[in-house]
């Protein structure tokens, strides 16, 4: 659905402030799968959105859509990159009308052609979704609205035009833990429609129980593309290091690294829960049998 | 040190025609105090930290910096801020320049700002790109080079809007640790603006807005024992923190005891006598 094959780019090429950011990266992303990307800050996650969304011609390598090479010949980028919508990492940047239901309806009104009541429906509908005060501030200025405000608005005015591929820069940032559940569980439906997602997020413990891949970016590279169960279990240093794996599967993985759970690292936080409970029940009998309880400090895996 | 006191303040936008956001609001900050604010977008977060750097002006009430009534029009020199969107923050176009200009402002001497400069983006991370284009840098990166402007004034005030949120979760926390240890060793008042209750727990007070009424204020630790305001505010306590709870009552630790994975780590590695005292 949407490839990219063996990208690298530059900034400021050929001057003394050039930056490779990307180096010969691989992704690709089959129909309807959800792929979360994630990765330290300056690791080229929003530049790879940006170049398989069709907004930064790659210096090096192919992005095809639907099979099509998305740039000709000529260097000329094909229509189809109708297709995929891309929500910003800095929603302010995509603001451009008066008020927030010019905003919000724009896509659908000019890009779509749609009617009035339609165009009510589907804004309506999204935004009572994850919780956006649609009637409330329709007419503000979407740039005086809070920031998470601001980022739910821009996610309606996306959402709202139902594409077949998404492609989510940090759409949880500056939101709440309660609007961050309704925005994730919003996308899961999505998922479930068959639609094609790129998530870039740091939240990895609101996606890793549905998501099928998780990669991992540093430096310019994917350090990692699996599912998240193989992401969970891994005993490589630097992936885990870079993808800042939630601190429950920290907890999972350190104790099965102990030897205290047999069971495999666990993201969910039910089981990590028991598996805690089984190693405190471990730890208090060896004390009443007399041994000693703990694993030796050198052994301690290095999770932090 | 720094001392910050809101009398009765009210404030709204568009120049007192849209509802308010604040409505006699009183809030006293004790110099050297490190307090967090939560609360749910639109809450007023944001508005009262602009408030306080004399960014926005009340329209009826007072706002006293050390005591002294911050007058309409003036800034509050005292404090350092960085907000969540580094876009309308970042001045120039080189990184290193960035920190300094905030400095130069000031009217440092260079050697000075060098050196600031210098400890400012080694404590984010950022010194090796100190000769970068600032727009090269990525969304997260440039929020830590705000924080690093901010830092390098060494105010005894730093007023911070949700400054890393988009700063992967380990990287943040190194940061927020910083800041801390910082804070230990040079007391200065701080007031940090957060999603996260696992942020808001690195405070010595946590404040909760709700529609611009503080709906709470007291510890983090005593944040996280009310259950259902945490829920109101669409908060969550952080999974760790609940597994504390779980030990808490089991009496293996004090309550609020452990609130990181840190702390829980040592405490399976180095058993506390608690631990050896415990019958079913």
């Amino acid at each position: 659905m949407l490839e990219a094959i063996n990208i690298s780019h530059t900034f400021s090429d050929s001057t003394p402030f050039s930056r490779q950011v990307l180096n010969g990266l691989e992704l690709k992303l089959a129909p309807g799968e959800v792929v979360l990307l994630t990765g330290p800050s300056g690791s080229g996650k929003t530049t790879l959105a940006r170049i398989l969304a069709g907004l930064v011609r790659p210096e090096r390598g192919t992005v095809r859509i639907n099979g099509e090479d998305l740039y000709n010949s000529d260097g000329r980028r094909l229509a189809t990159t109708d297709r995929v919508v891309v929500a910003f990492q800095y929603p302010e940047r995509q603001f451009f009308a008066n008020t927030v239901w010019d905003e919000l309806s724009w896509g659908l009104r000019v890009g779509y052609g749609m009617e009035g009541s339609e165009i009510s429906r589907r804004l309506s509908k999204i935004s009572e979704d994850i919780a956006f005060p649609l009637a409330q501030l329709a007419d503000r200025s979407p740039r005086s609205l809070s920031s998470g405000q601001q980022r739910k608005a821009a996610l309606v005015s996306l959402l709202a035009l139902e594409p077949q591929v998404l492609i989510l820069d940090e759409p949880l940032a500056g939101l709440n833990v309660r609007e961050r559940r309704r925005v994730v569980s919003l996308l899961q439906q999505w998922n479930r429609g068959n639609r094609t997602m790129l998530v870039i997020a740091h939240e990895l413990e609101l996606f890793l129980g549905w998501v099928g891949r998780v990669a991992v970016m540093a430096a310019g590279r994917l350090t990692f593309c699996g599912s998240p169960t193989e992401l969970c279990q891994t005993n490589d240093p630097v992936v885990r290091q870079t993808a800042s794996l939630p601190p429950m599967v920290e907890l999972s993985y350190y104790l099965k690294q102990c030897g205290f759970s047999k069971g495999p690292v666990s993201a969910d936080s039910a089981t990590v829960r028991r598996q805690l409970e089984e190693a405190l029940t471990q730890l208090r009998h060896n004390s009443e049998a007399g041994t000693k309880l703990i694993p030796p400090k050198k052994e301690k895996p290095s999770v932090l | 040190m720094v001392s910050i006191e809101f009398n009765k303040v009210t404030f709204s936008y568009q120049d007192g025609t849209e509802e308010p956001v604040f409505s006699d609001f009183d809030l006293s900050i004790t110099a050297g105090e490190w307090v967090a604010i939560v609360g749910p977008s639109g809450s007023g977060k944001t508005t009262l930290l602009k408030l306080m750097k004399g960014l926005l002006q009340p329209q009826a009430g007072e706002i006293r910096i050390n005591a002294t009534v911050l007058a309409a029009g003036e800034l509050n020199h005292l404090a350092a801020c960085a907000f969540a969107n580094p876009e309308n923050q970042i001045v120039s176009p080189v990184v290193a320049e960035d920190v300094a200009f905030g400095l130069e402002n000031m009217g440092l001497a260079p050697e000075t700002i060098q050196v600031r400069v210098e400890e400012a983006l080694r404590w984010v991370g950022l010194w090796e790109r100190a000769a970068h284009f600032s727009h090269h840098l990525s969304g997260g990166e440039q929020q830590r080079l705000i924080l690093a402007g901010a830092l390098a004034q060494q105010k005894k005030c730093l007023l911070l809007d949700d400054p890393l949120c988009m700063v992967a979760g380990r990287s943040r926390t190194e940061i927020l640790n910083l800041l801390k240890s910082i804070q230990a060793r040079e007391p200065c008042t701080m007031v940090h603006t957060t999603h996260l209750l696992e942020e808001a727990l690195l405070a010595e007070r946590l404040v909760a807005l709700e529609n611009g009424t503080l709906v709470f204020d007291d510890s983090p630790g005593r944040f996280l024992q009310e259950k259902e305001l945490v829920e109101q505010l669409g908060l969550e306590v952080p999974a760790i923190a609940d597994l504390g709870e779980m030990l808490a009552r089991r009496g293996l630790v004090e309550p609020g005891e452990v609130i990181t994975l840190e702390q829980l780590l040592e405490l399976l590695t180095v058993p506390g006598p608690k631990q050896d005292n415990e019958k079913e």
